[in-house]
C-alpha cells in the first residue's frame, strides 16, 4: 500500500492517492495518516484510487470511520477511479450510498 | 467426490500472511478455471474468511485452508484455525465480524460458520462454475 496526500487550500479539501493492497496488515497505517491529516485540517477528503488493487472490510472500516469523523465537520468523502471489481466490493455493502463514488471506465 | 483436485495451504495467523492466502487462492481459481471477475470474488472472499478466523482473539497459531476443485462443478474451500491456546473463548462478532461475513456470503454460493458447542472452528465456502 502506497498513500500520497496534498492539501488544496484553494478547495479547502485533502487530495489523497491510494495504491497497491490495503488488507488487515496495513488498515491500521491508512487509519493512522488519514486520522494524521484530519487532524491538521479536518475538511473533505478526494481519494483518488486509480493504483488501488485490493480492499478489504478492515480498510473499509478504517474508510468509515474517517467519514464519520469528516461529516461532524460538514464534511465528506469522494472516491475517484475505482476499479470496477472494487466499486462492486462499495455497492454489495451499500457503501456506494455514503461515499461519493466515481467509477474508472 | 471423484475427480477433484485437492490444494493444501498452512501460513501462520498474522495480518502479514494474508497476501499469501490471496496469491495462492487467485492461482488456484484461476487453474480451476475461473474467469477473471470469480477469480477476485474467489480471492476476496477466502481473504475475508481468514481475517475473520484469525480476528478471534484465541491465540491461533496457523491458519489452515483446504481447497478443493472440481472441474466440472467449481471450488469448495474450508478456512479453519489450528489449535487454540484459548480454546473457551466464545464466538465474537461485531460490526467488523458483520461486514466481513456479509462481503463473504454476497460473493461466493454457499458460505456457512464451522461453529463447535459455540467455538468457531472456521468457515466453509463455495463457488459453481456460472453460479
Amino acid at each position: 500500500m502506497n498513500i500520497t496526500h496534498n492539501y488544496n487550500s484553494s478547495t479547502n479539501t485533502w487530495e489523497v492517492s491510494l495504491s497497491g493492497e490495503v488488507d488487515v496488515y496495513n488498515a491500521p497505517q491508512l487509519k493512522e495518516v488519514l486520522h494524521g491529516l484530519l487532524d491538521q485540517h479536518n475538511s473533505s477528503i478526494v481519494i483518488d484510487c486509480q493504483g488501488l488493487k485490493y480492499i478489504d472490510s478492515t480498510g473499509l472500516g478504517v474508510l468509515i470511520g474517517v467519514l464519520k469523523r469528516v461529516k461532524d465537520n460538514d464534511g465528506n468523502i469522494s472516491i475517484r477511479n475505482l476499479k470496477p471489481y472494487i466499486k462492486k466490493i462499495f455497492t454489495i455493502t451499500g457503501l456506494d450510498k455514503i461515499f461519493l463514488i466515481e467509477v474508472q471506465e | 467426490m471423484m475427480g477433484m483436485d485437492s490444494v493444501y495451504l498452512r501460513v501462520p495467523a498474522k495480518p502479514e500472511y494474508m497476501l499469501v492466502i490471496r496469491l495462492t487462492t487467485s492461482a488456484v481459481a484461476s487453474r480451476a478455471g475461473f474467469d477473471v471477475d470469480e477469480i477476485e470474488d474467489i480471492k476476496m472472499a477466502v481473504s475475508e474468511a481468514g481475517t475473520f478466523v484469525m480476528n478471534q482473539d484465541r491465540g491461533v497459531d496457523w491458519l489452515e485452508l483446504t481447497f478443493k476443485v472440481d472441474k466440472e462443478e467449481g471450488i469448495w474451500i474450508d478456512i479453519f484455525a489450528s489449535e487454540s491456546h484459548h480454546p473457551s473463548a466464545l464466538f465474537s462478532g461485531g460490526e467488523q465480524s458483520e461486514l466481513s461475513f456479509y462481503i463473504m456470503e454476497s460473493l461466493m454460493d454457499g458460505v456457512e460458520k464451522a461453529i463447535d458447542n459455540g467455538f468457531l472452528r472456521g468457515i466453509k465456502m463455495y463457488k459453481k462454475f456460472g453460479g
